[in-house]
């Protein structure tokens, strides 16, 4: 028998639970009458909303091509294989079979797996793309749950890495659209950019399931064919193209622009290190891209316009033009450089410690000798050399309606290093400027553009999206016998003596003018100039000097301008030789 | 009947025990059963595959243990009470270090083929080891707070093992029985109100320590399931779609287009109150419910009723786990309460927590059977 203070207490205390338990069913059976009573019409629409199966029909995204029409990147008709693992009844099952009928990898079969893993339930997982059409209609007339097939398209970039930062890639979208596995959007470049263009319009197809779930039909009246993306056509030239890409990709990394001065048609825009996105969706593909990710020279930057360096001296130029302009300077003027030039307390070094000995404006440019144009910076001061800077277009955004993340650089001037150094401007700083050192940065589009307009005295804008209207570039105002002097002086820098000679071309008569530079990274200290110990071939690789040059051809008529910019290539010559190559393709 | 002849219960032949056999207890199970076979066929697509036949050869094997228990000796269930807590409790332990883990999050050990969910029977164990230990407790010895060490103790393991399976359905309705079994023995009602305030101050730490990512998304989901329609709140917003148009009579039997056309995952397990409410709407779930607090009903009185302690406590525990059991499951698919990977008692597809079940029935029965016999303490 129970004791019976505690069967009292059994009693007693029971009588909560049973209250409880009232209540909490009471609960429920609310709950049930609001959803299936007084909410029922609002289900009920939902439901029938989804007793249709909508299947979003992915329209052909539309290419990418280059001036004369050759495709650059496009949409190729694939046959699609894959499954949504909430429908297949015995997933290893369903996996074995299709090992065993396709013929997959191992590596398939795992990153299959992963995906598996990683998904939810009811997202597509994709098995193969483009199997041969025997083994779908096998596999198809297997019918195993689970397995869908499916025609849709997939990207072919047929540039490889050849400009892949400016031509973008496609991948899945941030936010998965229902109902349509393996849609894909711009994910960087023109293909982002672009993307409303080029991406189309989603047709759609219903399909009718019946009491037990199995598709017995297709809605005709509700299908909406999809409306196909439309091209874009851009100014490049896909052989120029190649050759710049080809020529960048000798050296670790760098990259070039080459410009038509007439029309301003970006002919080639490149960057290397650079990736393939046809890898990206092999079954290596995550790894390849996490290789690229960890890759410190930054294989998915498009560096010719993200990319800023101090323009070394290339700038001599801009300083060259400006002095001229303003009148302060004679061309037959001579200077003369026994290697060093002192000045206040400071000594700055010309990049030949022996000295040029006597130039003048054309030697100085042929020879690109600094203690030149420490002088001359010095007698026209910053602020003309600023002006003259802006005028041949550097510190200023041209893509900004086509590509990301272009950068503008900074050109230097009192306010400038005021505000933002927070120290105020001395004449040393106007100084280094003059051989395009200390605080000024600019872009490889921006120094093409420099050298453009300065071999066609035209306020030259570069495009990247065609056009067969030709530009009417403004005047720049420059007078024409100034012009003449600093292309004199470019024209033998590729002459016999000059700082470029190696890469002199001639194509039928027609010959390249230019000027090199090279832009310190690090500064060398005054013991290391001593002693003498360390040349650029000792640095570590990011220490060395980049290198540039900026050329222009053909020398009596210039029509095409070209910056090359080799990331730490230690000296100016891998550019040279780069730009000389592409003239030579675009001269031939 | 007299005193004299069933205190002398050892004795009781078969066909006396058959006599004192609970119909009204029997009955309503086996029509919840036939249900689950039902609305298993409807969810097979209107086969015998793969559910229905499944499931009933599983019912059939849980039919033969709910029979033997029923007319088993009692006492053989006191002896072994702790022996069967101790078994669930291994299986507990070895499911945590060398089970797999399916969609969900109850974790499952294969042992020949055959895929056991031991956190379905810890939840029968328990009720039986804290019945045998409370049973010969007198009122003075059950105010004392030393006395509840041992049973807070035999929660606290498989409770945090469970949780951190990481299987929270369960491992609320574990701490939920314990609770409840405490109350009802006659725990001093300040210690609810002291463990409350701790679990409240806990709360915090475990939602930033101790909780699972997808945990703490279904439960953000749950508050807020527009948030995330197409991910974790796929779930329950179809289920709710399915339940909601069903209406008041519901689309028919196998006619129901949220469950037929797999909208609705987990319809075969979880959240198969959902399919019963789509194809025989608001009458036939209110139906099943009623048929459930009718089974609580019984069972609450077959606990009052009985006149030893073991058998009250036993049958007043697997009532309280009963009732939880589908009241977080019904919850949970009409949207009141997260998802948290209940099934529903007695209909839910799968064999562990079914036969768990029909054992905590056969336990139920047997007491009823053996209702007037009385145990001598500690000694038997």
């Amino acid at each position: 028998m129970i004791d019976t203070e505690v069967a009292r207490t059994f009693d007693r205390r029971s009588a909560l639970f049973l209250t409880g338990g009232a209540v909490l069913t009471s609960v429920l059976v609310l709950r049930m009458l609001e959803m299936q009573v007084f909410e029922y019409k609002s289900y009920l629409q939902k439901s029938e909303r989804n007793s249709f199966r909508i299947q979003n029909i992915m329209p052909k995204r539309g290419n990418i091509l280059s001036a004369s029409g050759t495709v650059i990147s496009r949409d190729a008709p694939i046959y699609r294989i894959y499954l949504i693992p909430e429908e297949a009844e015995d997933i290893e099952f369903v996996m074995n079979t299709v090992e065993k009928d396709l013929n997959l990898r191992k590596k398939t079969i795992e990153r299959i797996w992963k995906n598996i893993k990683k998904q939810a339930p009811f997202q597509p997982v994709l098995i193969t793309e483009n199997s041969n059409w025997d083994i779908l209609a096998r596999l198809s007339a297997k019918n195993i749950p689970g397995i869908h097939i499916d025609n849709g398209f997939s990207r072919v970039y047929e540039m490889g890495p050849a400009g892949a930062q400016v031509f973008g890639y496609v991948g899945a979208p941030q936010r998965a659209i229902p109902n349509s596995p393996f849609f894909t959007t711009g994910i960087n470049g023109l293909e982002k950019r672009f993307d409303e263009t080029m991406a189309g319009i989603q047709g759609q197809n219903v399909m009718i399931s019946n009491a037990v779930g199995r598709i017995t039909g297709e809605d005709k009246t509700q299908y909406i064919a999809p409306t196909d993306g439309k091209d874009i056509k851009t100014t490049i030239n896909e052989n120029v193209q190649k050759v710049l890409y080809d020529s960048l990709a000798m050296n670790r990394a760098g990259c070039g622009v080459v410009l038509d001065i007439e029309t301003g048609d970006i002919l080639a825009m490149a960057s290397s290190p650079s990736f393939d996105a046809n890898n990206f969706k092999t079954d290596d593909g995550e790894e390849y891209i996490s290789s690229l990710l960890d890759d410190v020279a930054k294989p998915f930057m498009n560096k010719a316009i993200e990319g800023l360096y101090p323009p070394g001296s290339t700038f001599k130029i801009v300083v060259a033009l400006a002095a001229l302009e303003s009148g302060a300077i004679n061309p037959n003027e001579k200077v003369f450089c026994p290697g060093y030039w002192e000045y206040g307390d400071h000594k700055y070094h010309c990049w030949e410690k022996k000295g040029h000995g006597t130039v003048d404006l054309y030697g100085a440019l042929k020879h690109s000798c600094d203690v030149y144009f420490y002088q001359l910076a010095l007698r026209i001061g910053i602020d003309a050399i600023k002006s003259m800077a802006i005028k041949l277009g550097l510190n200023q955004k041209y893509m900004d309606d086509v590509l990301a993340h272009e950068m503008p650089g900074i050109l230097p001037d009192r306010r400038w290093k005021e505000k933002n150094v927070g120290a105020s401007w001395v004449h040393g700083d106007t100084v280094i400027s003059g051989i395009g050192q200390g605080f000024i940065l600019t872009n490889c589009l921006q120094l093409a553009v420099m050298m453009a307009r300065v071999a066609s005295n035209k306020e030259v804008k570069p495009r990247l999206i065609y056009s067969n209207k030709k530009p009417n570039f403004k005047n720049l105002g420059l007078q024409e016998k100034n012009i003449k002097h600093v292309l004199t002086g470019l024209e033998q820098v590729t002459q016999k003596g000059g700082t470029a000679f190696g890469s002199a071309i001639n194509v039928n008569g027609q010959k390249m003018g230019g000027k090199t530079g090279t832009s310190q990274v690090r500064n060398i200290s005054k013991k290391e100039r001593e002693t003498g110990v360390l040349t650029n071939n000792q640095l570590k690789w990011n220490m060395r000097n980049h290198g540039l040059f900026v050329g222009y051809a053909p020398t009596d008529a210039p029509k095409y301008a070209v910056c090359v910019i080799m990331e730490h290539a230690g000296g100016s010559s891998p550019a040279a030789h780069a730009t000389a190559n592409v003239m030579k393709e675009l001269l031939k | 009947m007299s005193t004299t002849r069933v205190s002398n219960a050892n004795m009781m032949n078969f066909s006396e025990k058959l006599s004192r056999f609970s119909l009204v207890l029997f009955i309503p199970m086996c029509v919840v059963l036939f249900f689950s076979i039902v609305v298993l066929f409807s969810a097979g697509g209107g086969s015998w595959a793969p559910f229905a036949l499944s499931q009933l050869i599983k019912i059939i094997f849980g039919m033969a243990i709910f029979f033997f228990v029923s007319f088993s000796n009692i006492k053989t269930w006191i002896k072994s009470a702790y022996l069967i807590y101790a078994i669930a409790l291994i299986l507990i332990i070895l499911v945590t270090f060398v089970g797999d883990v399916g969609m969900g999050a109850q974790r499952w050990l294969s042992i020949g083929g055959i895929n056991i969910q031991p956190s379905e029977f810890i939840k029968i164990a328990l009720v039986l080891a804290l019945a045998r230990y409370f049973a010969w407790f007198n009122s003075i010895e059950l105010s004392q707070f030393k006395n509840y060490l041992i049973p807070i103790l035999m929660l606290l393991v498989p409770f945090i093992l469970i949780c951190a399976q990481p299987d929270l359905g369960t491992g609320v309705s574990l701490a939920l029985i314990t609770v409840g079994m405490f109350y009802i023995v006659g725990a001093n009602k300040k210690w609810f109100l002291i463990a409350g305030i701790l679990a409240l101050l806990a709360a915090p730490v475990v939602w930033y320590g101790g909780m699972h990512d997808y945990q703490r998304s279904r439960i953000i989901t749950f508050i807020n399931p527009e948030l995330d329609a197409k991910g974790s709140g796929y779930q329950i917003n179809q289920a709710k779609i399915a339940f909601g148009s069903g209406g008041i009579i519901g689309k028919g039997y196998m006619s129901g287009t949220q469950s037929q056309q797999s909208f609705l995952p987990e319809k075969q397990t979880d959240f198969i109150f959902t399919m019963m409410g789509e194809e025989f709407g608001f009458i036939g779930a209110f139906m099943l419910l009623m048929i459930y607090t009718f089974i609580v009903i019984m069972l609450f009185w077959t606990a009052k009723t009985c006149r030893n302690r073991f058998g009250q406590l036993m049958c007043f525990g697997f009532m309280l786990n009963f009732f939880i059991y589908y009241f977080i499951n019904i919850s949970m698919v009409l949207g009141i309460l997260p998802t948290v990977g209940v099934p529903l008692p007695l209909m839910s597809f799968g064999g562990s927590s079914l036969i768990s079940l029909l054992f905590g029935f056969g336990l139920c029965q047997n007491a009823h059977i053996h209702k007037d016999q009385q145990l001598s303490s500690r000694g038997f």
